[in-house]
């Protein structure tokens, strides 16, 4: 066996992996790439198969991240279908479910997470559905139907995007939420009940504080028990009450995890031939002067980039602003920044019109923006909250002049 | 073989052979144009795909919504020509087209 070896191994299919094969190249690492992703399909984008994949105006073809011919021209080793067993850090080297061992001089740990699976009775029947994978989402999308009833498990993002799409071609909607509001992991009371408002506008039945028990197959469909005792039949079900860090691999190797593996401002590991983006990774950020795990494109993008530039020799610090988008009905929310340790919010405009800004301020400067069909507000908070932003409650709610000049 | 041409703030050149029913902004993530991110890969949410396009070339495209108006707004380096690459979207009749790039989508 020759003793150094250039290549760099990917593992993981999403966005981070796909962005982090093509930026090595981009950025000119001469040596091998390899992507080793466990779906049989080329990475692709997940944000469109709750919205626009649902409704075919996104095709297949359109949701890759980079096509067949770039990772060609890019001289990529793609491996589908293939999922990776155990790191052997020492000899630098992983093993694949195929039994084959490949070496690495780094490696990218892209793993992303996996849906919080529900766990109760019925659970397993096949009207239970996730929605992470393009499986996942063909499932779905042959299961709702017109007039049939779907039952959305959990308020979150994705349980209101399918909820909308469910409700667009006509099918009839009831989301469970455990708690007493949707989205109350990212959103104050104000924004929970305008998305609660929202939905049930547009025929939604949203059921909150409620639990469900049991699941069980009856003549032409199914039914949930709930916990106040009411039955709810149903046709299918999407289950989204979030996602656990595919951190197995990592612990494993004895690489250090918390809520995600560990990663320093380059996205290095505790190892210095590893390292860890995407959702998976639990990086320092700066501005919140924290720890913070983050599920999104943006993330997985820039971090990407930042390990690609650390391993071609030319480390940058990674140090992006958190952002998010949704959309459901004639709502795009575009969130700037985390709102998690806020002490006050100011509403700017008027909420009935579906056009507003909400901004989270703790101890007088702005930390986040939710921005409903407000994109001007959004772009300007996402470029100046992490400078810094001071402006008085007054102006950041008076409409009649920009409050960021 | 229609052409599509990305001219970057330093006046660097790369030119892309045109595949219909794709955007200006994936061709260019597909052919690792430098200068084009599309962070949001079209969902007009990020306006991290902002170029320039001649207004010669205006009509072989979709008119400006008022959403990617309101994005492009708030965009660094935006002028009179800006639009969303992921809106512009390429078909069989779309003729060669040049557009030029902001130095920073950020």
């Amino acid at each position: 066996m020759e003793k150094y070896i250039n290549s760099v191994v990917i593992v993981g299919g999403g966005h981070a992996a796909a962005e982090a094969a093509i930026a090595l190249r981009i950025q000119g690492w001469e040596g091998g790439i390899k992507l080793i992703s466990d779906e049989d399909v080329l990475p692709y984008q997940r944000p469109p198969l709750s919205k626009g994949y649902f409704h075919k105006t996104v095709t297949s073809a359109q949701l890759l991240i980079k096509k067949q011919a770039l990772y060609e021209k890019a001289n990529v080793d793609v491996m589908l279908g293939l999922s990776v067993v155990a790191i052997d850090r020492l000899s630098q080297a992983i093993t694949v479910s195929s039994g084959a061992i490949i070496r690495y001089s780094h490696l990218i740990i892209a793993t992303g997470a996996q849906a919080r699976i529900l766990n109760i009775p019925g659970a397993e029947l096949p009207c239970v559905s996730y929605l992470r994978t393009l499986n996942d989402a063909n499932n779905i999308i042959t299961s709702i139907k017109k007039n049939s009833h779907l039952l959305v498990i959990g308020a979150g993002y994705i349980g209101l995007e399918i909820a909308a799409s469910a409700r667009k071609i006509g099918a009839r909607v009831t989301i469970l939420e455990s708690v007493e509001r949707v989205l109350s992991r990212v959103t104050n009371e104000q924004m929970s009940r305008f998305y609660q408002d929202l939905h049930k506008d547009n025929g939604v039945d949203l059921k909150l504080n409620i639990g469900i028990e049991e699941i069980h197959a009856i003549k032409d469909g199914y039914v949930a028990m709930l916990n106040d005792g009411s039955n709810v039949n149903f046709d299918h079900t999407v289950v989204g009450i979030g996602v656990i860090p595919n951190t197995g691999l990592a612990e494993a190797a004895g690489l250090e995890c918390d809520n995600g593996i560990v990663v320093n401002e380059y996205t290095l590991t505790s190892d210095p031939t590893i390292y860890a983006i995407g959702d998976v990774s639990n990086h320092p950020n700066e501005f919140y002067a924290r720890n913070i795990r983050l599920e999104s494109v943006p993330n997985a993008m820039e971090q990407a980039k930042v390990a690609a530039a650390s391993i071609c020799g030319k480390p940058k610090i990674y140090n992006s602003f958190p952002w998010f988008w949704s959309d459901q009905y004639d709502v795009k929310l575009q969130t700037a920044g985390l709102s998690q340790g806020y002490d006050e919010t100011v509403v700017r405009g008027d909420m009935a019109d579906k056009k507003f800004a909400l901004f989270y301020l703790k101890e007088g400067k702005v930390i986040a923006v939710d921005a409903i069909n407000s994109p001007k507000d959004f772009m300007k908070a996402k470029a100046l909250i992490p400078q810094g932003l001071a402006v008085s409650k007054g102006k950041l709610a008076d409409t009649t002049k920009n409050w960021f000049e | 073989m229609t052409v599509i041409k990305y001219v970057d703030a330093d006046n660097n050149v790369t030119e892309v052979e045109a595949e219909s029913g794709e955007s200006i902004m994936s061709l260019a993530v597909n052919n690792m144009v430098d200068g084009i991110v599309g962070e949001c890969g079209g969902a007009q949410a990020c306006a991290t795909c902002h170029c320039y396009l001649d207004k010669k070339y205006a009509s072989h495209f979709s008119e400006i919504s008022e959403m990617e108006e309101a994005m492009l707004e708030s965009a660094p380096q935006q002028n009179a020509r800006s639009r969303l690459s992921c809106q512009l979207m390429l078909n069989d009749d779309t003729p060669d087209i040049e557009v030029s790039l902001p130095s920073s989508q950020y």
